[in-house]
């Protein structure tokens, strides 16, 4: 059944079509430079590996004020006879709309769910709308485990700078693959590849007028996924080169949206990740090739002052989070030099461990418990890059594995914790 | 004399008599009164905790509060005493009443009429104090994450900013020496304001150049430049 959600044009749109088998969704906001790239890669993707397929591309807009919906429009695939090596049997049906309710990229995927859901497809794929690096192969990586090998959920699998991705790296891949035990490199990626009964799934979650529809969208999406059950892989999409963005306009912010997202999630499947012992690999798909990237400057000073400035005026409130060993060590380390910033992983996990009890606990303001994590993220970030200056992309991903090890290992004094109520 | 005494002891005994009444008026009121309040203090009690307000208590930091004041009771509990003791001192009061004693009458009245300026004294007073710390704390949290070097100096001004403003209208409520309390809030408040301004001033210079360096000018140092990495 198709909800107020939609337009009266769009529902009118869906009657016409009646049915596709793949459905591409594209969430924007004034998005205007970057979106015409993604819908002519989307466009020839759908139309180079899946030609014999109805397939239907959404832009779901969430009231750009710079042309992003003209854009979307006029854009057209016009080197089609280089892509393709016989003629598309079907045509690729567009279908721009505003998407409604609270702003967010959540609600532009709750109305991509309903269109897929209305017009019954049989595979999906959600890529973001400020993607340079999108080629017309990541459509083949998302849809053809969804369409050829019966998989529900299709993770990015990117290759990125060894320094990029560091909320990921070290806070939110080791703990979701602790939680809920499936070694999902990018779960927070924003392309994801899923099946119609999994948007069928989404649809039916009350999530839409909460935070996780503005903040936390795409952890919500791979933690649903994992937690009820469904099938899941990954594939490997090359290079992601968004945009460029300021990366430390609000780092602050970010980091407590996104990890806000994955601790409102621990409340929900606590039945589930308290079952889980350990995590196991998923299925890979794609060709993996070396990326060549270029070198990112790092400010490792400021990092550590950031850390050192959180030491002497948040003690209070990380004394109310940490124990008393904890708080030990990290003034021990406020007291060292740049070059010998060193967090073990040990102390990481269990200050991550410490703030999602706490979280669990309410013991103060959820926004006042997140953001306080920022200096000691930054803290954890300069010890990173102290131990891996030297090191090549194999060895760094090395060193998270080992990091995900520990908060596997550490996972029994989460659950030791986790009913012990409120702190005395 | 034999007289005199019987009429006597005759008189205090319909004394006694027309007394009796109204003192076991009063004794069973005061009982009714302990029993209720002690209903009351269950009643209350047991919604509080069904709402979590132990949690919020913990959220805001009465616990610790009252831990620092060596009370061992949750919030919860807290609050369902003080609401007894304030019940069995209203039915105290009522029993009194029942005297019809002139001094009593009086007493009893003033009390009842300064009672809810009493309570909306206590309570505005508490709210600030709560109020200052959670604010105190956001702006802290804020300002570190801004890299503000004075950051706990000017979230402990917005505190006691915060507290003499609630202190001042908690007193102005009670009626104790309004002209005092009203210049010597004016006095404080525009103190603090000006310290405030003066701390702010200092804390943010730092930060201001910063902004209008970066704005103004093309960047001199390796140091200043942000990082090229993205944290997702």
């Amino acid at each position: 059944m198709i909800r107020d959600i939609l337009s009266k044009e769009v529902k009118k749109e869906i009657q016409q079509i009646g049915e596709v088998d793949v459905l591409v969704g594209i969430p924007s906001y004034n998005s205007a430079r970057t979106i015409p790239h993604v819908v002519r890669a989307v466009s020839a993707g759908l139309t180079k590996y899946f030609p014999k397929y109805r397939t239907l591309l959404v832009n779901s807009d969430g009231g750009s004020t710079d042309g992003t919906q003209e854009a979307v429009k006029e854009t057209t695939l016009d080197d089609l006879d280089v892509l393709l090596m016989e003629h598309p049997v079907y045509p690729v049906h567009k279908i721009v709309t505003p998407h409604h309710g609270m702003p967010g990229k959540g609600n532009a995927f709750r109305t991509i769910f309903k269109i897929a859901s209305a017009l019954n497809a049989k595979a999906c794929a959600v890529v973001d709308s400020d993607l340079r690096s999108i080629t017309p192969e990541w459509i083949e990586a998302l849809v053809e485990p969804i369409l050829f090998h019966e998989y529900d959920f299709v993770a990015p699998y990117y290759k990125r700078h060894k320094y990029d991705g560091t909320i990921t790296n070290s806070i939110v891949y080791p703990l979701t693959r602790a939680l809920y035990g499936k070694r999902i490199r990018q779960p927070i990626g924003g392309d994801f590849g899923f099946s119609g009964r999994l948007a069928q799934h989404y649809l039916q979650k009350k999530v839409y007028d909460t935070d996780v529809a503005r903040f936390g969208i795409d952890i919500w999406m791979s933690t649903t996924a994992m937690a009820d059950g469904f099938k899941m892989c990954q594939s490997f999409l090359g290079a992601k080169i968004h945009q460029a963005k300021d990366p430390g306009a609000d780092l602050s912010e970010m980091l407590a949206q996104v990890i806000g997202s994955v601790f409102r999630l621990m409340e929900i499947y606590y039945p589930v990740w308290s079952e889980v012992a350990s995590s196991e690999a998923v299925k890979e798909f794609g060709f993996k090739f070396e990326v060549g990237l270029e070198p990112i400057r790092v400010n490792l000073e400021r990092m550590v002052d950031s850390f050192k400035h959180g030491m002497s005026n948040l003690t209070p409130v990380w004394q109310k989070i940490l124990s008393h060993d904890l708080m030990a060590q990290l003034k021990e380390m406020a007291s060292r030099h740049v070059v010998e910033f060193h967090l073990p992983d040990a102390t990481w996990v269990r200050i991550i461990y410490d703030f999602a009890l706490t979280y669990h606990r309410q013991v103060m303001s959820p926004t006042h418990i997140l953001k306080s994590l920022t200096p000691l993220y930054l803290g954890w970030i300069a010890s990173f890059v102290n131990q891996t200056m030297e090191s090549d992309a194999g060895e760094v991903d090395e060193r998270i594995e080992a990091l995900s090890q520990e908060f596997e290992k550490q996972k029994i004094y989460l659950l030791a914790n986790w009913d012990k109520g409120i702190k005395p | 004399m034999e007289s005199s005494w019987s009429t006597s002891i005759t008189q205090s005994w319909k004394k006694i008599a027309g007394f009796a009444p109204d003192a076991l008026q009063l004794i069973i009121i005061i009982i009714l009164g302990f029993i209720l309040a002690w209903l009351l203090k269950l009643i209350v009690r047991e919604v509080l905790k069904v709402v979590k307000f132990d949690v919020f208590g913990y959220r805001v930091g009465m616990t610790s509060v009252l831990s620092k004041a060596s009370i061992t009771h949750s919030p919860s509990e807290v609050i369902g005493i003080i609401i007894y003791w304030c019940a069995v001192l209203l039915f105290f009061l009522i029993a009194l009443g029942t005297l019809e004693l002139y001094a009593v009458d009086h007493l009893v009245t003033s009390i009842f009429t300064y009672i809810p300026r009493f309570v909306i004294a206590i309570f505005v007073f508490l709210l600030g104090y709560f109020l200052s710390r959670f604010l105190s704390r956001a702006i802290l949290i804020g300002l570190v994450n801004a890299h503000v070097k004075s950051a706990k100096l000017i979230a402990t001004l917005f505190q006691i900013l915060i507290i003499i403003l609630f202190s001042a209208m908690a007193i102005e409520q009670l009626g104790i020496a309004r002209g005092i309390v009203v210049a010597t809030f004016a006095i404080s408040f525009g103190g603090v304001v000006l310290a405030s301004a003066i701390a702010f001033g200092l804390g943010g210079k730092d930060l201001a150049k910063d902004i209008l360096e970066r704005r103004f000018k093309a960047p001199k140092e390796e140091k200043t430049k942000p990082d090229e990495f993205s944290h997702l």
